[in-house]
Order: C-alpha cells, then sequence, then structure tokens
C-alpha cells in the first residue's frame, strides 16, 4: 500500500511541476506580446535587447525551477482539484470565446435575407459588371451577379423588378458617361488645344 | 517649345485614353454606334463655344477694368494681349472642328459632283411638242 502512495505522491508533483512551468510561459509569452504590440510597432534596439536578455533569463529561471521541482519535493502538496485548475487554461477573451463568424451563405440564413442590401449590392455589382476593366468585368459579370440572382431568388425578388433596377442602372450610368464625356473629356481637350496652340 | 509640345502630347494622350474608356462602357451598356467621330466632333464644338464664351466674357471685365477702375493699366493690358491671343486661338480651334465636321457629313453623302449628275440623268427631262396644222 505504502509503495503505491509513493507513486502516486510522484505523478501529483510531475503534473504540478509541469503546470508551474505553462504558467510561467504564459507569463512569458504575454509581456513579449505587449511588448511587440506597442503603438508604433517599433522595436528599438535596446529594448529588444533588453528582451532578448529578459528571455534569456526567464528561461534559464525556469529551467532551474524545472530542476528543483523534478528534484525536490514541493513544500505543500497540492490537492486533486488545484491540480485540476492549474492544468487546464480557461480563455477570458472575448474573441476567442465567441464562434468565428464565416461569411457567404451561412451568414445569410443564420441572419435572414436582407433583400434592400441585396438590390443595392446588385445595382453596384451590376455597374461594375460593365466596366471598361476587362478582368474586373468577367469577374463581376461571372461569378459575383450569378450569385447575386439566385440570392435575389431566394429572398423573393421577382425577374420583374430585376429588370426595372437594371434598367435603372443603366439609364443613370449612361448620363454619367454622357456628362463625363461631354464635359469632362471635351472640355479638357479643347481647354488642352486653345491653351498649348 | 519642345517642353510644351511633349506635354500637350502627355495631356492628349491621357484624354484618348480617357475618351476610349469612356466611349467602351458605353458599348457595354448597349450604345455601340453612338459615339462616332462626327458626334465627338459635335461636342469638342460645343466646348469650344463654351470655352470662347468665357473668353469673351473675360475680356470684357478686363475692359471694363481698364477704362472705368484705377487699376494697373499695363497689367490689365498684358492680360489683353493674351487674351486676345487665346481668342484667335479659340477661333482657330472652332473652324477647324466646323470643317472636320462637314467633311464628315460629306463622307456620308458621298461625292457631290456624282450625286448631282446622276439626279440630272434620273430626272424626267421637260419636252415641248409642238403640233402643226396642215391647213
Amino acid at each position: 500500500m505504502s509503495d503505491f502512495n509513493i507513486g502516486a505522491e510522484l505523478s501529483q508533483e510531475k503534473l504540478y511541476a509541469a503546470a508551474k512551468m505553462k504558467q510561467k510561459q504564459v507569463k512569458q509569452q504575454e509581456v513579449v506580446n505587449h511588448q511587440q504590440n506597442q503603438a508604433t510597432g517599433l522595436q528599438w534596439t535596446t529594448q529588444a535587447e533588453a528582451a532578448n536578455t529578459q528571455n534569456v533569463q526567464s528561461t534559464e529561471q525556469t529551467n532551474k525551477a524545472e530542476m528543483q521541482n523534478a528534484t525536490n519535493k514541493p513544500e505543500i502538496m497540492p490537492n486533486l482539484e488545484d491540480v485540476a485548475t492549474l492544468s487546464t487554461t480557461v480563455s477570458l477573451k472575448q474573441k476567442s470565446v465567441l464562434a468565428p463568424e464565416q461569411r457567404g451563405i451561412i451568414n445569410v440564413s443564420r441572419f435572414g435575407l436582407n433583400a434592400a442590401a441585396l438590390e443595392e449590392s446588385f445595382k453596384e455589382i451590376y455597374r461594375k459588371s460593365k466596366s471598361h476593366n476587362l478582368l474586373l468585368e468577367r469577374f463581376m459579370s461571372n461569378v459575383k451577379l450569378a450569385g447575386l440572382n439566385s440570392l435575389l431568388a431566394l429572398a423573393g425578388i421577382s425577374p420583374s423588378k430585376i429588370e426595372e433596377m437594371k434598367a435603372t442602372v443603366r439609364k443613370e450610368a449612361l448620363a454619367e458617361i454622357e456628362t463625363k464625356l461631354s464635359q469632362d473629356w471635351a472640355y479638357s481637350k479643347a481647354m488642352v488645344d486653345i491653351i498649348w496652340g | 517649345m519642345g517642353r510644351t509640345n511633349r506635354k500637350k502630347k502627355a495631356q492628349l494622350r491621357i484624354l484618348g485614353e480617357i475618351r476610349k474608356q469612356l466611349i467602351l462602357q458605353a458599348e457595354r451598356w448597349g450604345k455601340k454606334d453612338y459615339y462616332t467621330p462626327s458626334k465627338l466632333e459635335e461636342i469638342e464644338l460645343d466646348q469650344c463655344h463654351k470655352i470662347k464664351g468665357e473668353l469673351l466674357s473675360e475680356k470684357a471685365n478686363l475692359e471694363y477694368e481698364m477704362h472705368m477702375l484705377d487699376s494697373d493699366k499695363k497689367e490689365v493690358l498684358i492680360k489683353l494681349e493674351r487674351l486676345n491671343q487665346y481668342l484667335k486661338r479659340a477661333d482657330r480651334v472652332v473652324n477647324r472642328h466646323e470643317k472636320n465636321i462637314v467633311r464628315f457629313i460629306e463622307k456620308l453623302i458621298g461625292d457631290k459632283k456624282a450625286i448631282d449628275k446622276a439626279l440630272k440623268g434620273i430626272e424626267p427631262k421637260s419636252l415641248i411638242s409642238v403640233l402643226i396644222s396642215e391647213n
């Protein structure tokens, strides 16, 4: 029975040492992160050197502590509950606790289809799909517009309304082109001709 | 002189690129043959008239300033001289655009003399018939 007790104590010692080490490592990591996340993001040479020396010292200390923990018996024997709390890490940060937000269809299904927002984005993408930039035009017309068409159908927007939207966007775009050509392009060209001779 | 020419060329190149992109966009929206060269010439001519009008109003202002207000007359005269140069250039540019438009219209119509000749051939000739009786 006594042999059994000694064995159990040894395993508890190891567990205690490991938990202590982990705590120290977490603290070191936090210190390093704090130094890195300074306002400017720049690390001066003196600071960097100091950080390096601190790191070296801390690693040496942890090694020593590890050795001591391995050789010496702990002063106070921890209870089983303490070991359990030390061996587990509980994250208190809000970002890590929250479920990761995903984009796309999952998001749509979670929050529901917002028809007004979809219409706005459809108008914007439809306008970009007629861009003079070939790559942008191809991507917008083949990928984004096709996806949005299906989403609009899911949201319950009728094809006639979609056609109406397309017509309004076309009208606006043509008016813009007309004004750009007459006011911007032609005016500046005439100015160049007159001023530069 | 070479420097100004280079600058002008660079600006015209940029303007040409802008025009190309805008026309391409219009074509993608379904207006394929809307912005023809003659249409663009017309737009340019309108803008030239607009600029000419602005220059003329500026000239009138300067003349008023010279005659009515106590301002530096030498400076105003220099400005007026420069403005007159710009007005002459504007006239030249307007004439050039007008000629271009006429040329485009003639191209569309074809050879004017040949058309007149063809029209004369098609038109029925007016004949006078005289009837002479035996009596």
